[in-house]
């Protein structure tokens, strides 16, 4: 009756914005999303780093996407501009959680919260003291019983210093640690085995996975590559500290990957409870033998 | 062996011993195979079905034998499926390829829609072509449907030769993007086959009952 309700408050929400109705604002659906915007320093020296965060807060069962959205969905798009030549990077991804949806359609996204980063840089021909703005505008899609579109654009004060002063460390160090690692993976290949066939179309992958301490909870989000389709995936716990991946890859008829190697992500949680994450690379191709 | 497969032999059996029950006749799909991104065989016959219209009358697959036919996953409520709507995108196509023989249809497998949700979103959308009940969702499994919009082509010989995607524009922002139904169409009529058959589609989750 509940998720009912819900969701005709939802669809009420979605026909008031399509129809000139005189609703009032008040029985109006609360906020699906709320996002802010903030920076990680206080001021930034001309030609100096910073990271733009955007807080998305969601109802209670509603989620938005990860970059791969599954079998559904779309991601959360942050766009930056500024006047005066800031350049922006790519979005920082905490690890996400997967949903089963009716059907057996898998999504991969956040529910609750999620905070996403995006490495700035400053325009180096800019005095200090002066004051820029950087425009970040915020899209989204919002599922649960239904999915619903939304967006948000925020125009952020930059004040350029002599120096780059932090700002907000304790809320940008939380999530950032929650964005899977890429590098030295924080645990060893054991053992890989698996590539396409000869054809290039499809074939079964294994990977062993060893940690230096406990881990539990392990779990694997697959590449965003469009071209490419995951089945059969299993991720078995093989002892404390160990676990086996499995999963089928095959590339979509009529298309190819968009590289030879995809970047999957391996979510886990640590003895001590913490949520951690780190960039497992996947190589589709056989090697080439000597 | 993969669901469309299982379920193409399955319906073939049953339509071989004169299936005339009023439901399309999906029960060896009823066993949910977990299948995390089912992928479409393309080139295997496209599953048979049976659904109601709009107006309540029967539609099967097999009425347009020799046809090319599209089939376009529809939910009233997805805004994927409202923006299409509203740039005319499936009504433009649909009407694009009626002359050139190509049956246009919709399916619903929305699990709370009915016969009704769909003559009011043809009505809304002054559509070309009727939206199919299935909110059972058993032609949604059948075909592996995951999205709002997913679509596929069915070539004259009855195989599937699409399935995906509408275009290449998921986020609706890019300029000049790539229908993916027009090249196929375009490619079916010419007498090629289809180049790019298969594509991830986007859109809403299909609101299944199960």
């Amino acid at each position: 009756m509940r998720v009912l309700a819900i969701l005709l408050l939802a669809v009420s929400a979605a026909c008031h914005t399509a129809t000139t109705s005189d609703v009032p604002a008040t029985a109006a659906a609360p906020q699906l999303v709320t996002a802010k915007a903030l920076l990680d320093v206080a001021t930034v020296r001309p030609g100096q780093a910073f990271t733009v965060g955007v807080e998305l807060e969601m109802q209670p069962g509603w989620h938005v996407y990860w970059k791969n959205p599954g079998d559904a969905g779309l991601p959360v798009s942050i766009r930056i501009s500024g006047d005066g030549g800031f350049s922006a990077g790519q979005i920082g991804w905490p690890v996400p959680v997967r949903f089963m949806q009716p059907g057996d359609i898998v999504g991969y996204g956040y529910t609750d919260a999620v905070f996403l980063t995006v490495p700035v840089t400053a325009p180096v021909g800019v005095a200090p003291g002066e004051k820029r703005t950087i425009h970040v505008d915020v899209s989204w899609l919002v599922c649960k019983d239904v999915c619903l579109p939304g967006k948000a654009s925020f125009d952020v004060p930059v004040t350029i210093g002599t120096q780059s002063t932090p700002a907000n460390a304790a809320l940008f160090d939380r999530w950032r640690e929650l964005v899977p690692s890429s590098g030295p993976t924080p645990f060893e290949i054991t053992r890989q085995t698996g590539a396409l066939d000869a054809e290039g179309r499809r074939g079964e992958f294994q990977f062993t996975l060893a940690w230096p301490g406990g881990v539990r909870d392990v779990e694997w989000f697959p590449s965003e590559d469009p071209a490419l389709a995951f089945e059969g995936v299993s991720v078995r716990m093989t002892g404390d500290r160990t676990a086996e991946l499995t999963f089928t890859a095959s590339v979509l008829a009529g298309q190819r990957p968009a590289s030879d190697n995809f970047e999957s992500v391996i979510a886990f949680t640590t003895s001590d409870g913490r949520r951690r994450g780190a960039v497992l690379p996947v190589r589709l191709a056989a090697r080439r033998s000597a | 062996m993969n669901r469309i497969q299982i379920f193409a032999l399955a319906t073939i059996a049953l339509v071989g011993v004169g299936c005339s029950s009023g439901t399309a006749s999906t029960t060896a799909t009823a066993s949910a195979e977990p299948s995390a991104t089912a992928v479409a065989s393309i080139g295997a016959p496209a599953p048979a079905f049976s659904l109601t219209d709009q107006t309540g009358k029967r539609v099967s697959l097999a009425d347009y034998s020799g046809k090319i036919v599209v089939l376009e996953w529809i939910n009233p409520d997805c805004p994927f499926v409202q923006r299409h709507a509203r740039l005319k995108t499936m009504d433009t196509l649909a009407r694009k390829y009626e002359n050139a023989g190509v049956v246009w249809l919709g399916i619903n497998s929305t699990n709370y829609m009915n016969d009704a949700s769909n003559a009011k979103w043809i009505a809304a959308n002054s559509l070309p072509y009727p939206v199919l009940d299935d909110h059972t969702g058993e032609v949604g499994h059948a075909y592996g449907a995951r999205t709002t919009p997913n679509m596929y082509v069915i070539d004259a010989k009855g195989r599937l030769v699409y399935e995906g995607a509408i275009d290449n524009d998921p986020g609706g922002e890019a300029g000049g993007s790539v229908n993916y139904v027009d090249v196929a169409l375009t490619e079916l009529l010419a007498g090629k086959p289809v180049t790019t058959a298969q594509t991830k589609p986007y859109g809403c989750s299909v609101k299944y009952a199960n």
